[in-house]
């Protein structure tokens, strides 16, 4: 495949849709270059299901990188870059010199967030830090719809786009008896998600359990998403509605400790079984 | 009935976003058609030929789909012809699916950590390249030319992978 073809079906597939005449034409002509787009499809599409899982949604993607352009637009990636690539080979100590030197520069001339983010991408991570808390301070206060500096689950849901519902327990569980988040408890719950979905937030093997197909079917299953399966989200997903004794007896063997729910355990010990596999 | 169903569209969902992905770049609409797809598969299982492939069945009304959309809205966003597009519903039932989830998070895990943040900045944040560009602060060309680099490489690590397996 030459390399011209690889460039065409980079660019389409990440986002120069306007750029397809000339892929089009190979795909018309060239049984090699069709088979590498579908490869190439099947790839992308994998990739966005495996690193989407756990973060937030297109929409709040898209605000993160306006407040990234916003700040790039008051201290040009130039003004940044440059040093760094000047003083890539001096030992640390002169970096670090030069680096605080740019700092008061930079001082005088741009406000103090601009100023943390380049301190920052200069390597001085305390300073990212502060401009990240002021970043999500911005996210904070545009999705506190009422204002009134505490952020309920409906808020929290609209800053992703209504794809919340996934993480509704981890709320709960940060917001505490008064079911809203302080901007501390939103900066943690933040953190949380954002560290791999939850290494600390999540029982051990929870993500993977998430990706697993049993892992889909048992969200299927718990229709909603309180982590248990009840008798009725139980039933529903056979016949619907009405009396089904056969699927009750499933559903009582299935209940090992009999509490009237499947927890994950005894539900991938019900679809091991359905399987002929071995239970856990 | 439910259970048949969910099991059959839970096996074949993944290459069913890569399908419609494939034909509509914008994410809006991509999804749109998909769910629009999910419901019409769900109304016409109990017509679907269990003999069948489900897979090409749902490429195949994912297809009609499109086409119709693209029909009654001239820019609705698909960047190719119709005959294009049906050479790229037949590869999809003919070309072999071939890589695997785990032989993929494999290879990811084995990415130096950079690549690995680009590609998370890419799928991930869903940015644009021009964003990526400005963020990492490479050319827009560079960020193009890397992305598509690591997805061969990927895809080399997938199946090497899964030939070693």
């Amino acid at each position: 495949m030459d390399s011209d073809y690889q460039r065409q079906l980079g660019k389409y597939f990440d986002g120069k849709t306007s750029e397809a005449t000339e892929l089009e034409e190979a795909l018309r002509s060239d049984a090699g270059a069709l088979e590498e787009f579908v490869a190439t499809a099947r790839l992308a599409s994998a990739l966005e299901d495996e690193l989407q899982l756990a973060c937030s949604s297109a929409q709040t993607a898209a605000w993160l990188e306006s407040l990234v352009e916003e700040a790039e637009n008051k201290a040009p990636a130039n003004v940044i870059a440059a040093p760094r690539r000047a003083w890539a080979g001096l030992p640390g100590w002169a970096w670090g010199i030069a680096a605080s030197v740019v700092a008061v520069m930079m001082l005088a001339a741009a406000d103090a967030p601009v100023l943390d983010h380049a301190l920052g991408l200069l390597g001085f991570e305390k300073y990212e830090q502060r401009y990240r808390d002021r970043q999500e301070l911005k996210i904070f206060d545009r999705y506190d719809r009422d204002g009134n500096g505490a952020m309920s689950f409906e808020e929290f849901d609209g800053l992703y786009g209504g794809r919340a519902v996934r993480f509704q327990s981890m709320f709960q569980k940060h917001s505490g008896n008064d079911e809203e988040l302080s901007m501390s408890e939103f900066q943690a719950l933040r953190a949380a998600i954002r560290n791999g979905a939850g290494s600390g937030e999540r029982p051990p093997g929870k993500l993977q359990f998430e990706r697993s197909r049993a892992g889909k079917m048992f969200a299927a299953y718990d229709e909603n998403g309180d982590g248990k399966v009840t008798r009725a989200e139980y039933l529903q997903m056979f016949e619907g509605p009405g009396q089904h004794p056969a699927r009750e007896r499933q559903f009582n063997e299935s209940d090992q400790n009999g509490d009237d729910v499947l927890d994950r355990d005894e539900f991938v010990n019900w679809l091991n079984r359905k399987s002929g596999g071995k239970e856990k | 009935m439910h259970e048949e169903f969910l099991e059959n569209f839970l096996e074949h969902q993944r290459d069913l976003r890569a399908f419609i992905g494939s034909l509509v770049r914008e994410p809006a609409a991509r999804e749109d058609v998909f769910q629009e797809v999910a419901l019409i598969l769900w109304r016409e299982w109990e017509r679907f030929d269990r003999t069948k492939s489900f897979g090409a069945w749902a490429r195949g009304i994912a297809a009609n789909k499109i086409l119709h959309r693209q029909r009654a809205d001239r820019r609705f966003p698909v960047a190719f012809e119709p005959e294009t597009m049906e050479r790229i519903l037949e590869a999809f039932d003919s070309v072999e699916h071939d890589f695997q989830v785990q032989a993929l998070r494999h290879c990811m895990d084995e990415l130096p950590a950079p690549s690995r943040e680009l590609l998370e900045l890419r799928y991930q944040d869903d940015l644009r390249c021009e964003a990526i560009a400005e963020q990492t602060e490479r050319s827009v060309d560079a960020v193009y030319q890397t992305l598509s680099r690591l997805r061969r490489l990927l895809r080399d690590c997938v199946k090497r992978t899964i030939a070693e397996a």
